[in-house]
């Protein structure tokens, strides 16, 4: 019998980033063959050679459709590989894409996984549920599409040895049926990571009154991403892209600190899942406390003032 | 022409509790999932428009759930829903996404053959599941566009014909992850709304009483052409549920040093 063949749905990025890594690796835990899905950019000698070490055997190089929502069009790409199963990074295109693949492949279709135990009892998957109040895990059996939170895995290869794959130019897969895409515009890179991927986020709350200075700057210190609460970009104190939440983006960093952020459940829902928590809030009986690792009571814009003087201090000392 | 708003019958996230088989218990406090509020105002406001311009259009509340998903039905009808149908069926129980939309479009279908159904809607993404995938899946099985995730959505009607199939398209306006888009769709066609496309309306008192004692329609399976017995079981099995634990090291400081406790706290932990 043929290898089961598992097929990674990557961005084309001019270098492989950790979120893709990390998507590879969890690709590498799974029974069968590894072929990536590179859409939308040229995929260059480095990233082939490291796409090798994940044991990626075939890469396949495609174009999307442009008038096509993506979930749509990369499901038609993902379809023509035939395979048993996807793994995708979470995002809300990933959930169109999974819903359509494991329509078609008759499979299992999980978003939002956080872990993968592969063993003797099968193939499981690890999930948060209720904004990460719940943990699941739940067992597949025959394939399934598969969207994992960034931040979920390690980024490092199993091994280091592995033949760089196979480049192979697939066509612009054919969609009708559609809605069709009238406009796309891309919001200018801020030069911070991603939201959703970001191994630090900063937050700030109603309790910053609006001054994200000392928010930033924090972000900026650790190479993180900034976020906001519901209730800031309804004031228009922070742009709605960087709201976290049920209704905006889902966030599980490595470090996340929330400044000012009383930790509504609406709030909760989209950063529960965070590996360590940090809540700065002059209330102690603010909701967030009972979630977080670390609590400061305090006010927010001068501790997080304090916490840049602090690292800055300690790099100076250890320069 | 009909306009099939999908309701969810649900607890709030924190009040959410499961049963043996991992899954969440739909009892009578549970409520309308808050996010669908938005879908079913759309249906309504829709639905109204295109009355008062003198087409013949309705808005239907779907729900499929447990007996105590009539409490959401009634809700739908508080806020304006001019019809009722509840999907009940023992073998309904425990369905994931699949088993959801087969059932939900198989409904949408049974409707449609009564009379013609342009749009169906639904909400951003459900407190329980939380999977956003439901709204896709109906598509994909009725044959019909969709547009996911509109935080503005509206719909050009251009005729509705004498059978009462709507002749218009749908555009919604959507952003996420850096990227905003405009999408548009011809009827028939399936959107999903956000809580940014409109504001619900509070019902009133008089809204209320009258949705108690309104008629609605109660669905099984067989009513809507499949067979229980052999309804799909979820493609996949909880084989853990369990609540995520606190942190077991809460921490809390208003030292006046705190910041540098701090960074201590995260060096230790090797986040810095």
């Amino acid at each position: 019998m043929a290898l089961d063949r598992i097929v990674v749905v990557l961005p084309a990025t001019a270098t492989l980033i950790d979120s893709s890594r990390e998507l590879l690796v969890a690709a590498s835990r799974l029974p069968g063959e590894v072929s990536v899905l590179w859409f939308n950019g040229e995929l260059n000698e480095e990233v082939r050679q490291e796409l090798g070490k994940y044991q990626v055997r075939q890469v396949h190089v495609v174009e999307l459709p442009f008038a096509v929502p993506r979930g749509v069009a990369a499901c038609q790409a993902v379809l023509t590989l035939e395979p048993t199963w996807v793994v995708l990074r979470a995002h809300p295109d990933a959930t169109e894409n999974c819903a359509l693949l494991g329509h078609a492949l008759q499979v299992a279709a999980i978003v939002d996984c956080n872990g993968l135990t592969v063993d003797a009892n099968g193939v499981r998957v690890h999930k948060a549920a209720f904004g990460s109040r719940w943990r699941m895990e739940l067992r597949i059996e025959n394939g399934g599409a598969l969207a994992f939170r960034p931040n979920s895995f390690p980024t490092e290869p199993l091994t280091t040895a592995g033949e760089p794959p196979q480049v192979h130019l697939m066509p612009t897969p054919s969609v009708t049926g559609a809605a069709r895409i009238e406009s796309r515009t891309q919001v200018p890179p801020s030069g911070r990571p991603d939201l959703d991927a970001a191994r630090v986020v900063v937050v700030g709350g109603r309790g910053t009154d609006g001054d994200f200075g000392a928010i930033t700057e924090l972000a900026d210190e650790l190479g993180g991403a900034v976020g906001a609460t519901r209730d800031v970009t309804d004031l228009n104190w922070a742009p709605h892209e960087t709201l976290i939440g049920q209704t905006g983006v889902t966030v599980c960093p490595q470090l996340y600190i929330g400044a000012g952020v009383s930790g509504a459940v609406h709030h909760l829902v989209g950063m529960r899942g965070a590996h360590t928590i940090v809540a700065i809030n002059l209330d102690p009986d603010a909701p967030i406390f009972e979630v977080a690792h670390f609590g400061i009571v305090a006010d927010a814009q001068a501790t997080l003032s304090d916490i840049v003087a602090e690292i800055r201090k300690r790099k100076t000392a250890s320069a | 022409m009909r306009i099939v708003v999908c309701i969810k019958h649900g607890p709030e996230s924190q009040d959410a509790t499961f049963d043996g088989q991992g899954h969440v218990i739909r009892d009578a406090d549970a409520g309308i999932n808050e996010l669908d509020a938005y879908a079913l105002e759309a249906g309504v406001a829709i639905a109204q428009r295109l009355r008062g311009e003198g087409y013949p259009c309705e808005a239907i509340a779907l729900t499929m759930g447990p007996s105590g998903a009539v409490a959401t039905l009634r809700s739908a009808f508080a806020a304006g829903a001019d019809e009722g149908i509840h999907l009940r069926d023992d073998a309904l129980a425990g369905a994931d996404v699949h088993g959801t939309a087969l059932a939900l479009a198989a409904a949408i279908g049974t409707l449609n053959d009564e009379y013609p159904v342009g749009l169906v809607l639904a909400g951003l993404v459900t407190a329980d599941g939380g999977t956003a995938m439901v709204p896709t899946l109906l598509a994909a099985h009725l044959g019909w566009p969709s547009i996911t995730r509109a935080d503005q959505f509206e719909l050009n009607l251009e005729d509705i014909d004498e059978q009462g199939n709507g002749v218009g398209t749908i555009h919604g306006a959507r952003f996420f992850a850096g990227v905003s888009e405009t999408l548009s769709a011809p009827l028939p066609a399936v959107a999903s709304i956000t809580d940014q496309a409109n504001a619900p309306r509070f019902p009133r008192g008089d809204a209320i009483k009258a949705a108690r004692a309104k008629e609605y329609r109660t669905w099984s399976l067989a009513d809507v052409g499949l067979a229980a017995d052999a309804f799909p079981g979820a493609r996949q099995q909880v084989t853990l549920v369990e609540p995520t634990p606190p942190p077991t090291d809460r921490y809390l400081t208003s030292d006046a040093d705190a910041a540098a406790q701090l960074v201590d706290f995260l060096t230790s932990r090797g986040v810095l």
